[in-house]
């Protein structure tokens, strides 16, 4: 008999595997049927809850530059540290609680009974300790955590704006948010640009929570935030705000001061501060100490209060955010309307007995006793309110208010800052003979510096009424230009020839009598000083001091506006507040834009000159070779030749200056700096002779009248060695229309 | 004796002897079973658990290359921005008031004077194209050159 299995039992076996496996394979199907179809959704989603990791990459924040691509401002990633007292609760002791407390007190200056409190509350897994901690910090407390065997400190990254320059042009770049969206300034007016789109990864990850990779990847970069490239010059910003720290201190500027640097052909801001200013990188401290002792001393709701107004305070940008009455400077306006409608002309005379009567009203010069018969561009040398009223009235009520109007003074310049608020003006219905008197020499109506800026360029540029823009191009992360701001027309306002003429008149302004305190050797610049009631003040004293220059004046490249809100430190008058400050500006800007000076014979006569190489020299052949040079010698010692010269040799002196020569081997001959402030330039440097000292005017005019040294460059009772060259100053207190 | 042959000694005949043939079934050789060749089967495994071992371990190093990678550019991020904050600190000391004040301040040193500055006008170009020295060739390439132009005027 065969043992081997025979055929039927073979097909019993097919038969039975072959049941078998159907209804395994129904089981299976139906299974799959039943879980893909009708558990489908609710599985997949499991699944992607379970196994999909789904994270929001945060965009890095655009980048802010200057014309220059100096960097103004950058983000960086900070970390934000928290606990979880969870994790704390059963792994540590409470000395343990109490040492993590202890550090991090002290790492993050932050109350350590704050942290505590935050530590008691056990079931807690996330307690926020302090955010944009940087990242030596961080490392530290890291390294504090592990050499300590310690758990229960987290650390969520974040993103902090840096900014390196401190307060430089605070007013214009604003400052971010703690969620890091612009708040102020540029940051908040191109934030849309710079804060980029955020993206997304989806990854799968295994049980452990590690990442799966190449399967289900997916990524979605995020955008980074544009670049803004402003036309501020990080050079000419610093001119400003150094000429505008000087005004503040020096006059005591009560309600601060404001400066703006344009471009009088493109609109482009080159720079805009105001001062007192604040730190970009703490904009919530209040920086003016007397200020933040006094909200020291305020509680509750009267604290919080006063502080959001002292913040607002000192967040604000003068040049756009605040109006003022533009006094004499409104009359380049008014001038350059009555020669356009031909109601005057250059040669045009005006009487000024000292007083003019509108309506029954008189109202006053400030020259008591009158300009007496002047002609057009000697009414505005003479800044004659009674001459503007008549002109103003020549003009007529319509015809101002049209060309008030056609200067932008009722409209916002549209510039690219928030904040930007219009002017207080009469309009066409409420001028009456008083309103257009007072207004034609800039009283009664309250402009905002960039709007009387951009008027005053328009005046000198040929007519062109331009729209003023601080950002110049945005671009993306490959430098490709996204958007980009270029010179914008508003309207023509006067002719080139009307315009022509009135940079003329305006640069007698600066030159007449002497020169005026806008003056700077070398240059032709042209301005209008101002000095107007603060109309809104409590005080009746209060005035607001202001001067516009713009140079050079045959082809006009830049304009400077300084503006002082109430002066107290004696000096009210634009001439003498603001003025210098304007010239100071010009003598650094000029230069740096490749405007080089151009000294008439009456200048280079007066300009410094070289000492001579006399070592070895007897002392008659010294004394030639300086006298030579238009300088003069004073010989210390009881030798035959020179062996030593203060100022040395090859250095700068003031011609007709004094040169020591020495004729042995001593120390310098020494002497005491005078009191100089207050002189008039002639008796100054006879005082500074007599003290063995020379003597340099750094700005102004000396030999025009009405001036007085304002500064002094070494203080009174300081030794100095005889030779010394003392800086000063001269300003003119005289006082220019106003 | 009876011989094997015993039934030839019967009368068939009266048993009715079949006709039908004996059926011979004939019964299949069983099939000896193949040789097995251990050394083939042992190496066949051996390279299938290498096969498989060095896929996984494959993905196990891509895996860790990944991981890797991923935190080497994690730590580049954080040094990038490192980077920022430390060059913000630096610009924050290098800007121009700082500058000024140390200059001033420290050192003693004034601003320039605008009479210190000497400007010289010229009337004719300010640049000077520098004579390159040339070698014997272009020296001999200047002399045909030379005479080629006597000759052609």
């Amino acid at each position: 008999m065969s043992n081997l299995p025979t055929k039927k039992m073979k097909r019993r076996l097919k038969a039975y595997c072959a049941i078998l496996m159907c209804i395994g394979f129904t089981w299976v199907t139906l299974n799959v049927g039943y879980n893909s179809l009708v558990r489908g959704e609710e599985l997949k989603s499991l699944a992607v809850e379970q196994q999909l990791d789904d994270m929001t990459v945060k965009p890095k924040r655009g980048i802010i530059y200057d014309r220059n691509m100096t960097i103004l401002a950058q983000s960086a990633t900070v970390y934000t540290v928290y606990i979880a007292p969870n994790e704390m609760k059963g792994n540590m002791d409470d000395a343990q609680k109490e040492l993590i407390a202890s550090m991090l007190s002290e790492k993050l200056e932050v109350d350590k009974e704050q942290i505590t409190a935050k530590i008691q509350k056990s079931d807690s897994k996330y307690q926020e300790i302090k955010r944009k901690v940087e990242k030596p910090v961080k490392d530290e407390i890291q390294a504090f955590m592990l050499e300590n065997e310690l758990v229960g400190v987290h650390y969520g990254e974040d993103s902090k704006r840096y900014y390196p320059y401190g307060n430089f042009a605070s007013s214009v770049i604003g400052f971010t948010g703690t969620d890091n969206n612009g708040l102020y300034g540029i940051e908040a007016k191109y934030d849309k640009y710079l804060a980029g789109t955020p993206g997304r990864t989806v990854r799968a990850t295994n049980a452990k929570g590690l990442d799966m990779p190449f399967k289900y990847e997916k990524y979605y970069d995020a955008q980074e935030g544009n670049g803004v490239i402003l036309t501020i010059d990080e050079t000419i910003q610093h001119f400003l705000e150094s000429a505008l720290e000087d005004v503040l201190v020096q006059h005591k500027v009560r309600e601060g001061v404001a400066g703006i640097v344009m471009d009088v052909n493109t609109g482009e801001i080159l720079a805009m501060a105001t001062k007192p200013d604040f730190d970009l990188n703490d904009p919530f401290t209040i920086a003016s100490e007397e200020v933040s002792a006094y909200i020291e001393t305020l509680s509750g709701d009267e604290r919080t209060t006063a502080l959001g107004e002292a913040r607002e305070d000192q967040w604000r940008n003068k040049a756009l955010t605040e109006r003022y009455e533009p006094g004499s400077v409104f009359k380049v306006v008014t001038g350059s309307a009555a020669l356009e409608e031909q109601v005057v002309g250059l040669g045009s005379t005006f009487s000024c007995p000292g007083y003019h009567v509108v309506a029954g009203r008189t109202i006053r010069c400030h020259k008591s006793g009158g300009h007496g018969t002047q002609n057009f561009t000697e009414t505005m040398v003479n800044s004659c309110n009674p001459a503007f009223m008549k002109i103003g009235a020549a003009l007529g009520e319509d015809k101002f208010f049209e060309y008030f109007k056609a200067y932008g003074l009722t409209e916002k310049t549209g510039i690219d800052l928030p904040g930007e608020v219009t002017s207080l003006y009469y309009t066409a219905e409420q001028y009456g003979p008083v309103e257009l008197a007072s207004s034609s020499f800039g009283q009664s109506n309250a402009v905002t510096p960039i709007e009387m800026m951009t008027a005053f360029c328009a005046v000198v540029n040929g007519g062109y009424l331009l729209e003023p823009y601080v950002v110049k191009e945005v671009v993306d992360q490959n430098n490709a230009t996204v958007f980009a701001n270029t010179r914008t027309v508003r309207r023509q306002v006067i002719s080139e020839e009307t315009s022509e003429l009135m940079r003329g008149v305006l640069e007698q302004v600066v030159t007449a009598n002497g020169g005026s305190n806008a003056y700077v050797k070398g240059f032709d610049i042209g301005g209008k000083s101002g000095t107007s009631e603060k109309l809104s003040a409590q005080d009746k004293s209060d005035r607001i001091s202001s001067f516009i220059g713009f140079a050079p004046v045959d082809n006009p490249q830049i304009a400077v506006m300084v503006m002082a809100d109430v002066p107290t430190n004696g000096a009210v008058y634009g001439s003498v507040v603001a003025a210098p400050a304007v010239a100071s500006v010009m003598a650094d800007t000029l230069p740096y834009l490749g405007i080089n000076p151009q000294y008439s014979a009456e200048d280079l006569e007066k300009l410094d000159v070289t000492v001579p190489n006399i070592l070895g020299l007897t002392i008659g052949e010294a004394k030639s070779k300086l006298l030579a040079r238009g300088l003069d010698m004073e010989t210390v010692g009881e030798g035959d030749k020179i062996v030593r010269v203060f100022p040395s040799n090859g250095s700068q002196v003031p011609r007709d200056g004094k040169v020591i020569a020495y004729t042995t081997e001593a120390e310098n001959v020494t002497t005491t700096v005078p009191n100089i402030v207050g002189m008039n330039p002639q008796k100054a440097m006879q005082v500074l002779e007599n003290a063995g000292l020379n003597i340099r005017y750094k700005t102004g005019r000396p030999d025009a009248d009405g001036v007085n040294v304002s500064t002094q460059s070494s203080a009174e009772g300081a030794t100095v060695p005889r030779g010394t060259i003392i800086e000063v100053d001269c300003v003119s207190i005289l006082a220019d229309g106003e | 004796m009876l011989s094997s042959l015993a039934y030839r000694e019967y009368d068939l005949e009266t048993f009715g002897q079949s006709t039908r043939k004996p059926e011979i079934e004939r019964i299949p050789k069983a099939k000896a079973l193949p040789k097995v060749n251990t050394f083939k089967v042992i190496a066949f495994v051996m390279v299938a658990i290498l096969a498989c071992s060095a896929y996984l371990y494959g993905r196990m190093r891509l895996n860790e290359v990944n991981t890797a990678y991923t935190e080497v550019m994690a730590q580049i991020d954080i040094l990038n921005s490192e980077k920022v904050r430390l060059d913000m600190a630096l610009n924050e000391k290098m800007s121009l008031k700082n500058i000024e004040e140390y200059a001033q301040d420290e050192l003693g040193l004034k601003k320039l004077n605008v009479g210190q500055v000497h400007y010289i006008s010229l009337e004719e170009e300010a640049v000077e194209a520098a004579q390159t020295d040339s070698g014997y060739l272009d020296k001999v390439g200047d002399f045909v050159k030379d005479m080629w132009n006597k000759i052609a005027v």
